[in-house]
């Protein structure tokens, strides 16, 4: 069902080399893309490119130029430069309703004078669809999101999951090649949030050639739903990766912290492990690669202590401050040996709750394989 | 906002575009106006400035005028702040209901109050006489209607309403949960209100001071009925130089003073609007009824009680009686020398003859007119500016402000000047009193679309853009439906506005043409007091018929009642087609199984 998008190019452009002509012909493709607010630059010099089906989260702070980003690549803001190509099509200079991209507002921007089919069919009366292929197609994405019964609800009428839903369907109805969703799920409780996940992944599945690109602040969201992730800071990218690597091997210190919590390691812990540091970067490591060997008493540490030494990992001795608990997990704050709390660095280390530990003030003894940290620019 | 149209062109076409949008209503008559205070005999001169400057009645007047409008905007002021915030601690059933009425007050051509306020406070009045039988000892007292006490007693009657309306609009924007941690930090209701109340609301309070001033310096009608050579102002002033001593450039000049003195006042307002964060549009009376000040169990203090004294809804029903006394005098056979009429009759509405119905068809045509240009105008200059920026947007914004912000006799003069000869002519047609009533509407009109667009969010050009809609379909599927209930406000408004006009209409009416308003003030001036009191009757109903009307042409507030009224139908014949479109059904559980069939084009 094509809606009008021109003969495919199929210029390759030298700029992708790991793609093929193909993937380039068919995915999205954003280069060099700088916008301005107001005389203030927000986005500069952005690259990056989507392959068909490749759900692309895009993770930063508020403010940070992600919802600018999505706005400018539907066409909603006017770019001070850069191009972008959609399946081979130069978007750059169509306006936005001859772009043919589904946008998803945070709040859902459902048009409230009209009914909840016939915000679904909006965008296929624009398109001129015949009436029969119009309430057809209406019937098919309200069943999509199952709101097949609500058609004659005014958007007014239904809860906050089921107007995003509608959103959704409006959405996908134009048959869009490429689909943008701002923050869709801010706005709803924790509950809803997750069972909307679900849905949206669900949907995904079914359009497995449809490029997504998903603004979130959540990193939780966007972990769970990506296919990669592209981490924005001051309207420059830090890190585009697959989720799970950028977990394990965030490139700074930033991108580390924002997906997780880190323990930025002291130097004679660094010197201990034979971890060398270039000036400007620092040692990190997770909390949950930090074990828990068990609580001990001052005569065996240095037997313990060796033994470890022998298998490479290194162990440490520490006192425990706090546990913080949450449900399936807990975080131990840990004073490392020697020395007050003020003065002495302190480890943050998870386990799951049903881990036995010592009670607070006792003395525990932590082990990690110099293999699991990580050495990151500080960018902070 | 609004930022698809950024290309050279159009940033010419929008402020051209607008200034011919303008012309015939705001940038003409005001042309003419400064051409005619320029002309001399033979050529141009400033000596009609000379000569007004010079003059001291004319000094004598303009002190006076703003004298008078000092007076009573202080009145107005305290009791409409009193008022106000007695209605807001202390709400009460039924109140909303009444002060949507009070709202109705500006289909009460003022005039009209001065008229009332001769049955009420007359020497003959109604409450003149209770008053007497309450205290005789204290009657016998000449009436103070004629002269100041009773144009002060009438305007404040008037305009007390308006100064209620966006003070409790104000006090709804104030966060409640600040008025809560004051009472529970221990502040006392009057402290709340020195400390608390006045200085968030302060700015809001002198914009709306302002702008009664303004309002009251401006006043014609009750002037006109109540006024005597003891009360020269200039609105009344003007009137006579332009039509009774055919003295036009004097009038132009008188007319210019008074456009100075209010726009320099209005810039005040403007500024100090700005500095409040305060949009008099907001329908503060929907949500007025919330806050309950924090009362203190047992002892009530002193200013519990002042409010709830102010809150009655016998305060309340002070600013209706006017409108009472006039629907009464009406249906009198006889009102005087008695608190009640004696009888009661159908006499004055079936000997209302030819010219009175005339009169009020022409009021009728004339105010559905006047709506629909309003409406028009204001609805394009408001797309119009909203998409214009920085200085060029504030002066259009400026412009747009003019005419409300000068006495309606100015505007009338202004109209009349510019359309009574030359290439435009409309000299002795009643296209003249469209023009001059349109111009007045104009900026209310303009101001409430504005607002509207500005509350509009963007989200739903951008998404209406994003499904595929260019922009002129934008406007027409999403814009224009969601400013409805602003374009209906504005006609409504406006058409109130258009049938108790007379200020500016009296200036500009060709002869042989009446409107309402025309014709009661004819009958008043002649004694027919009864007369005009049914016109008035007839006058008011055809208001209230015609809001009703408008209020009821609301598709979007009946939309959920009509879509449940769509699903029942549609759930009817339903079951019996189900089988008759299994075929289409079938084709679409296929694409349910194969989703991917349905997918963009690969």
């Amino acid at each position: 069902m094509s809606l009008g998008s021109p003969p495919v190019s199929r210029r390759q452009p030298e700029q992708l080399e790991t793609r093929t002509a193909a993937e380039v012909a068919q995915g999205f493709w954003l280069e060099d893309l700088c916008v301005s607010l107001g005389g203030r630059p927000v986005l500069e010099h952005l690259s990056f490119s989507l392959a068909p089906g490749e759900f692309l989260c895009v993770l930063g702070q508020s403010g940070c130029g992600k919802t600018t980003l999505l706005r400018a690549i539907a066409g909603f803001l006017p770019l001070a430069r850069g191009q972008l190509r959609l399946n081979g099509r130069d978007l750059t200079r169509l306006p936005a309703y001859r772009r043919n991209i589904g946008f998803v507002h945070q709040q859902y921007a459902l048009f409230p004078h009209l009914t909840v089919a016939e915000n679904v069919a909006f965008g296929l009366r624009e398109r001129r669809l015949p009436a029969r292929e119009r309430q057809e197609r209406v019937k098919h994405y309200l069943r999509l999101v199952h709101l097949e019964s609500y058609a004659e609800f005014y958007p007014s009428e239904l809860s906050g999951g089921m107007q995003q839903r509608v959103a959704l369907a409006r959405a996908l109805a134009i048959e869009p090649d490429l689909l943008l969703l701002d923050e869709p799920l801010s706005a709803l409780d924790f509950h809803l949030r997750i069972e909307l996940r679900q849905q949206l992944l669900k949907i995904h599945q079914r359009f497995p050639r449809l490029p997504l690109v998903y603004v979130t602040h959540d990193c939780s969201e966007a972990l769970q739903l990506a296919d990669r992730l592209l981490l924005l800071r001051g309207g420059q990218i830090v890190q585009s990766a697959a989720p799970r690597l950028l977990y394990e091997y965030p490139r700074t210190l930033f991108a580390a912290r924002y997906l997780g919590s880190v323990n930025v390691l002291p130097e004679t812990i660094c010197a201990l492990a034979g971890l060398e540091r270039r000036p400007g970067w620092c040692w990190i490591i997770r909390p949950e690669r930090l074990h828990l060997l068990s609580a001990e008493e001052g005569p065996q540490r240095a037997t313990s202590a060796a033994a470890e030494a022998e298998s490479g990992r290194i162990s440490l001795l520490g006192r425990l401050q706090a546990i913080e608990w949450n449900g399936a997990w807990q975080t131990l704050h840990v004073v490392l040996e020697g020395g007050g709390p003020d003065t002495q660095p302190s480890l943050l280390v998870s386990c799951p709750a049903s881990r036995e530990v010592p009670a607070q003030g006792e003395w525990l003894r932590l082990v990690f394989s110099p293999e699991d940290c990580r050495h990151v620019l500080m960018d902070e | 906002m609004y930022s698809w149209m950024s290309s050279k062109a159009a940033r010419w076409l929008g402020p051209v575009g607008l200034l011919m949008l303008l012309a015939p209503c705001v940038l003409m008559p005001l042309g003419s106006l400064v051409i005619t205070s320029l002309q001399t005999g033979a050529g141009w001169s400033l000596s009609a400035y000379g000569r007004v400057l010079t003059d001291p009645t004319f000094w004598q007047e303009l002190i006076f005028t703003w004298r008078l409008a000092l007076l009573a905007t202080a009145l107005v002021a305290v009791l409409g702040l009193a008022l106000a915030l007695a209605l807001f601690f202390r709400p009460w059933k039924g109140m909303g209901l009444l002060l949507r009425a009070v709202e109705l007050m500006v289909a009460f051509p003022s005039f009209l109050i001065a008229f009332a306020l001769i049955y009420l406070y007359g020497s003959q009045g109604a409450v003149t006489l209770l008053l007497g039988h309450l205290w005789p000892q204290a009657s016998g007292s000449p009436s103070f209607l004629y002269g100041i006490g009773g144009i002060l007693l009438a305007e404040v009657t008037y305009y007390t309403p308006f100064m209620v309306r966006p003070m409790l609009a104000v006090l709804a924007l104030l966060d409640q949960s600040v008025l809560e941690a004051a009472s529970v930090l221990g502040a006392s209701p009057w402290r709340l209100l020195r400390r608390v109340v006045i200085p968030l609301t302060r700015s809001a309070l002198v914009a709306g001071i302002l702008l009664s001033f303004l309002l009251l310096q401006n006043e014609f009608g009750i002037l006109l009925v109540l006024g005597t050579l003891a009360t020269p102002t200039v609105p009344v002033a003007i009137y006579s130089d332009a039509l009774i001593n055919l003295d036009l450039p004097r009038a132009a000049v008188e007319a210019l003073v008074m456009l100075l003195a209010s726009l320099l006042l209005y810039a005040l307002y403007r500024w100090l609007l700005g500095r409040s964060g305060w949009d008099w549009e907001e329908p503060g009376l929907a949500n007025a009824a919330r806050a309950q000040l924090g009362q203190p169990p047992g002892r009530r203090s002193g200013l519990a009680w002042l409010l709830a004294i102010l809150a009655s809804p016998g305060m309340v029903v002070l600013f209706f009686l006017p409108v009472v006394a006039v629907v009464l005098a009406a249906f009198a056979e006889n009102w005087a020398g008695s608190v009640l009429p004696h009888s009661y009759t159908l006499r004055w509405f079936l000997e209302m003859d030819s010219s009175d119905w005339l009169a009020l068809e022409h009021s009728l045509l004339l105010a559905v007119g006047v709506a629909g240009l309003s409406v028009l105008q204001g609805m394009l200059a408001a797309l119009g500016v909203v998409r214009l920026k920085g200085a060029i947007a504030r002066f259009f914004d400026f412009l747009l402000m003019v005419p409300s912000a000068v006495p309606s006799v100015v505007v009338g003069l202004a109209v009349l000047l510019a359309y009574h000869s030359g290439p435009f002519s409309l000299a002795g047609t009643p296209w003249m009193v469209l023009l001059a009533q349109a111009s007045l509407t104009l900026p209310f009109s303009y101001r409430t679309v504005h607002a509207a667009l500005l509350k509009l969010p963007a989200e739903y050009r951008e998404a209406a853009a994003g499904l595929g809609a260019p922009p002129w379909r934008v406007f027409w599927r999403i814009t224009l439906p969601l400013l409805a209930p602003a374009l209906r406000a504005a006609f409504a408004v406006s058409l109130a506005f258009s049938l108790g006009e007379l200020g500016a209409t009296l200036v500009v009416y060709p002869p042989g043409f009446t409107t309402a308003p025309l014709q009661m003030i004819n009958a008043i001036e002649r004694g027919f007091y009864a007369q005009a009191a049914a016109l008035a009757t007839l006058l008011l109903l055809l208001t209230l018929a015609l809001l009703l009307l408008v209020a009821a042409l609301q598709p979007e507030r009946f939309g959920p009642f009509y879509s449940l009224l769509r699903r029942r139908l549609r759930a009817w014949p339903s079951r019996s087609t189900v089988e008759a479109v299994v075929p289409v059904s079938g084709t679409g559980g296929n694409r349910e199984e194969a989703p991917t069939a349905a997918l963009p084009p690969s």
